[in-house]
């Protein structure tokens, strides 16, 4: 049913109840991979809802996800549009910061099993991993109102590192009331920790430029070393979608038209349920902000402590932090005109072009950075927003890989593997604390990234910077 | 007529097909099965008990609801569920006598966190010889 549009792009033509066509950004090789995935469906669902603006978009990384697909974008008119929690995912504001640093590879070569143990020992991670602080629900509803901000104020790192975080990591809109005391309760043992699954923190090495210019603006150069972190809001953010998802559920009947998914259940933004949603999803993206600082903040410590070196030596520089599962308004040009939408990225990054006003001034000239990471071992990317995106994916591309092995699969193929081993060999040296992570996480379960992120390239939504490699990596 | 369940692949989450020879058994089963995920459910003691009462709107509805409860016990009350010794169902509600264990790390592994269970394909129905039901679990 996918109608070829260009090499970069195949469409879901119009039909049913869909109100505008779907839009995957593919390849050729690509395509082959989502074989029976069903995202092409779920692509079409979603341009079910009403209030839906221009096409139901997809980005090359795009999986079955439930409900909303995962790598979807789609955009809602604010007077007649939806907003709905299986469109920001979960993990609400899931997402990536990589910090830059002083140091050479060739400098440290030798400490980076030194490194990864000692990250391993301060970063709480794995499977409910709890936080050495337990907050009162006092501080904690601080948390949501602030994010980051909260974060460094009680002296985890710098107002500077608020300059380089979307939103100066701090989302407008946020009201701790309208979370529930359960999310609260599983929030307060969880700030400052990494979790499990696909999240991570890894020692990268700067591999290859590919935009001179872009990543000098940056602060990148080849053989730096580099940390990127990926992770979100832990349960609280997990318990607030379910919450909302089961009330959207209950009342879906009332929305005046069928759901071709339950877990497309979704609220009217005019509507009060739609607008405690966004309330109670904001205030756990900040949750996440405050998080990610936390995680950065040890880690600036265990690098100094490790390397025996001071700050300025290491010199460790928030380059970025951007969300990749969220719904935000933002304006975006729809047939000539400015126009404010619900923005939705499952599983998409935003990528805005140079001179758009949400950007820090230091990246004004160049762009936003994009952060890509690959899943375990093979490395991630960095790239730029374009005007592209801005004008044909409401400024958004990809967020990583994508699954193409179910997990199940994925410990098959891994059998008799040492994983351990094999990441050794390609020089990575990792440390997991779950028993299956690892093999659920292989390499071979994702798709190309170098694939996913050149489609992106060749469509225009985000260009090229620079190619990171791991060299040490924990997880969850 | 085989009771008990099996993982069903999907690229992203994990789904759980299960079988039961009644309603009761049905919703153990599922119950088990979501435990199973988590922990080596054979290595739990049965100490603690609970009550659980859940309502749907229909019976796909009650399902997810009711499984998302017994998840919500262990992510947000450290309880591990050991065992079900009866479920009462009236029209479109539950309640849900359980017994099972206070979560120790020191004792008990966790294989998998479980974000959710989701709504998405979720079905309950009667067969000849039974019921059937599909849950997908977002990990």
């Amino acid at each position: 049913m996918l109608k070829k549009i260009d090499d970069c792009r195949w469409e879901v033509p119009m039909i049913g109840g869909m109100k505008v066509p779907g839009i995957i950004y593919t390849s050729e090789r690509l395509l082959k991979d989502m074989g029976s995935d069903e995202s092409q469906k779920q692509v079409a669902n979603v341009a079910h809802l009403p209030g839906i603006v221009k096409y139901s978009l997809a980005m090359p990384d795009v999986h079955w996800g439930y409900g909303f697909p995962i790598g979807g974008v789609a955009a809602f008119d604010m007077d007649s549009g939806i907003i709905s929690p299986g469109g920001v995912g979960y993990d609400i504001n899931c997402g990536c910061r990589l910090m830059t640093t002083r140091l050479a590879y060739d400098e440290i070569r030798g400490s980076i099993r030194e490194l990864v143990t000692a990250l391993f020992q301060n970063i709480p991670s794995g499977v409910g991993s709890k936080g050495d602080l337990k907050l009162s629900v006092k501080e904690e509803k601080k948390v949501l109102e602030e994010g980051s901000a909260w974060a460094v104020r009680q002296g985890f790192g710098t107002p500077e590192d608020l300059e380089t975080t979307e939103d100066g990591g701090r989302m407008e809109g946020a009201d701790p009331e309208r979370v529930s005391d359960r999310a609260l309760e599983r929030g307060r043992e969880q700030l400052g920790t990494l979790g499990s699954g696909n999240h991570f923190l890894e020692i990268e090495v700067v591999e290859e430029i590919f935009d001179p210019i872009a990543a000098a603006a940056f602060g990148l150069e080849p053989g730096q070393v580099v940390v990127m972190i990926h992770s979100g809001s832990r349960g609280l953010g997990y318990q607030v979608c379910d919450d909302y998802l089961a009330r959207m559920v209950k009342h879906s009947g009332e929305l005046g038209f069928p759901l071709p998914d339950r877990q497309l259940a979704c609220a009217f933004l005019q509507d009060r349920r739609g607008q405690d949603y966004y309330a109670a999803m904001a205030a756990a993206a900040n949750y996440a902000w405050a998080n990610r600082q936390m995680l950065m903040h040890w880690t600036r410590e265990t690098f100094e402590k490790t390397l025996r070196k001071g700050p300025r030596e290491i010199g460790m520089r928030l380059l970025y932090d951007v969300c990749h599962n969220i719904a935000k308004i933002e304006t975006f040009p729809v047939e000539g005109k400015e126009m404010r939408l619900c923005v939705h990225r499952k599983g998409a990054t935003r990528a805005l072009p140079p001179g758009h006003v949400a950007l820090p001034p230091t990246y004004l000239r160049i762009g936003q950075p994009v952060l890509i990471p690959g899943n375990m071992g093979t490395g991630s990317y960095v790239l730029v927003g374009t005007e592209k995106a801005y004008t044909d994916t409401f400024g958004s591309a990809c967020h990583g890989a994508g699954r193409v092995m179910s997990r199940t699969q994925a410990m098959k193929a891994s059998k008799g593997r040492s994983i351990h081993r094999e990441m050794a060999d390609l020089g990575v040296t990792v440390m997991a604390s779950g028993r299956g992570t690892l093999s659920e996480e292989i390499p071979a379960a994702y798709k190309n990234l170098d694939e996913v992120v050149a489609v992106v390239h060749r469509a225009g939504l985000a260009r090229k910077v620079a190619r990171l490699r791991a060299v040490g990596c924990i997880k969850g | 007529m085989v009771m008990g369940y099996r993982i069903l692949d999907h690229t992203a989450d994990i789904g759980i097909e299960v079988h039961g020879a009644t309603l009761t058994d049905l919703f153990s089963q599922a119950a088990f099965a979501l435990v199973d995920l988590l922990t080596d459910r054979a290595m739990l003691t049965g100490e603690a008990e609970r009550i659980i009462r859940v309502a749907g709107a229909d019976l796909e509805d009650l399902w997810i609801n009711y499984l998302r409860e017994i998840l919500y016990l262990f992510n947000g009350e450290n309880f591990l569920l050991k065992d079900i010794p009866g479920i009462k169902f009236s029209e479109l509600s539950l309640e849900a006598s359980l017994l099972g264990a206070s979560y120790n790390p020191r004792r008990h592994a966790i294989k998998t966190e479980i974000k959710a269970v989701t709504y998405h394909r979720a079905e309950v129905k009667q067969t000849p010889d039974g019921w059937w039901g599909v849950f997908i679990v977002d990990v």
